[in-house]
């Protein structure tokens, strides 16, 4: 994936603490697949707090994930059916150690098609609780053209953090 | 289009294997760095760990959790205030012939004043009984911009020949 012409920055976004939510919108429909980083940290009351992704604005359980965890002694799999929100990973919470930051990198493939349902496989780390890896479905055959990443539950986003879309075009 | 995904420096280890691969002198001029690494180290066993430092820090001021899985098994652990950012298991020299373990990780936002996240995975695939894959959140706690990346294996081992190391830049404009 060397080839600099092919993973073009597309938007990016920098919080300045008062939300707790971030959305790509507008997305053009240009390339193949999306690829997501994200670098944060929230101001929420807890060691970490689940990163989500909402898709096309939608919120009526079109979404579902399967998730592999480390938490420094065990290893685990869950997921969630039903849902609108899909987890791509976690950032450390106002309860983790001062100042550490988490990422998500997640990649939705092929989203521009209006024939299948959407795949999106991500990385978790916020290395002071977790690390994790999702696989996530978007049960519809509508183009992506939005984005949304969202803290699960309370907290914003601290300031600092950060979020940034790339398009990654295969021809 | 712009070139956002650039190659900044590259290592290949030549004929008397070598105790690191080491990135020096990293630009400020991108966002995020890549590093897409090849290794066989010195050690009799099927696995070699692989480790990296930044910028010189040898303090205790890495933190990370792993998943690993053996074929047979998934584990987690990790370490706390360490002096070393632990990328899992590559291969060692008891591993199958000419098989070398590949990975990567990923920083973002390498130049910021923050705390540098690193999101790790790692595989020593060998067709043999037993190897390893990791998945590795790391932390390091250095506010600086990361100038220097070392990348070696743990204890006196070494990388042997033909490990390779490609640093990439990637920019979010």
């Amino acid at each position: 994936m060397a080839a600099g012409s092919t993973y073009t920055p597309i938007a990016t976004f920098t919080a300045s603490g008062s939300a707790s939510d971030y959305e790509f919108t507008s997305i053009p429909q240009t390339y193949t697949d999306l690829v997501i980083v994200c670098n944060g940290r929230t101001a929420n009351a807890v060691t970490e707090q689940a990163i989500q992704v909402y898709l096309n604005n939608d919120f009526t359980g079109l979404g579902s994930f399967t998730e592999l965890r480390g938490d420094g002694s065990s290893a685990t799999s869950s997921r969630v059916t039903a849902t609108s929100g899909i987890r791509v990973g976690y950032f450390p919470g106002a309860s983790a150690a001062s100042g550490a930051m988490g990422q998500c990198l997640f990649s939705v493939m092929n989203y521009a098609n209006t024939t299948t349902y959407k795949t999106l496989l991500a990385r978790g780390g916020a290395a002071t609780s977790s690390t994790t890896a999702d696989v996530g479905l978007f049960r519809s055959t509508s183009a992506i053209t939005r984005v949304g990443i969202a803290t699960f539950g309370a907290g914003n986003y601290v300031a600092g953090s950060t979020f940034t879309l790339y398009g990654i075009a295969a021809a | 289009m712009p070139n956002t995904y650039t190659l900044i420096a590259s290592s290949t280890v030549g004929a008397g294997g070598a105790s690191s691969i080491d990135f020096t002198s990293i630009p400020a001029t991108y966002t995020d760095l890549l590093v897409v690494h090849s290794l066989r180290g010195t050690q009799t066993a099927v696995y070699q760990q692989a480790r990296i430092q930044f910028n010189g820090d040898t303090g205790s001021n890495y933190t990370y959790k792993y998943l690993e899985g053996s074929g047979a098994s998934a584990y987690s652990g990790g370490g706390t205030s360490t002096s070393t950012l632990v990328l899992g298991n590559t291969c060692g020299n008891g591993a199958t012939a000419n098989t070398f373990g590949n990975g990567q990780f990923y920083i973002p936002n390498y130049t910021s004043s923050n705390q540098k996240s690193v999101s790790v995975e790692t595989c020593a695939e060998t067709n043999a009984s037993t190897q390893y894959m990791d998945l590795i959140a790391g932390l390091w706690t250095g506010t600086s911009a990361i100038t220097s990346i070392k990348l070696y294996p743990d204890s006196t081992y070494t990388w042997l020949q033909y490990s390779t190391a490609y640093l990439y830049g990637i920019k979010n404009s």
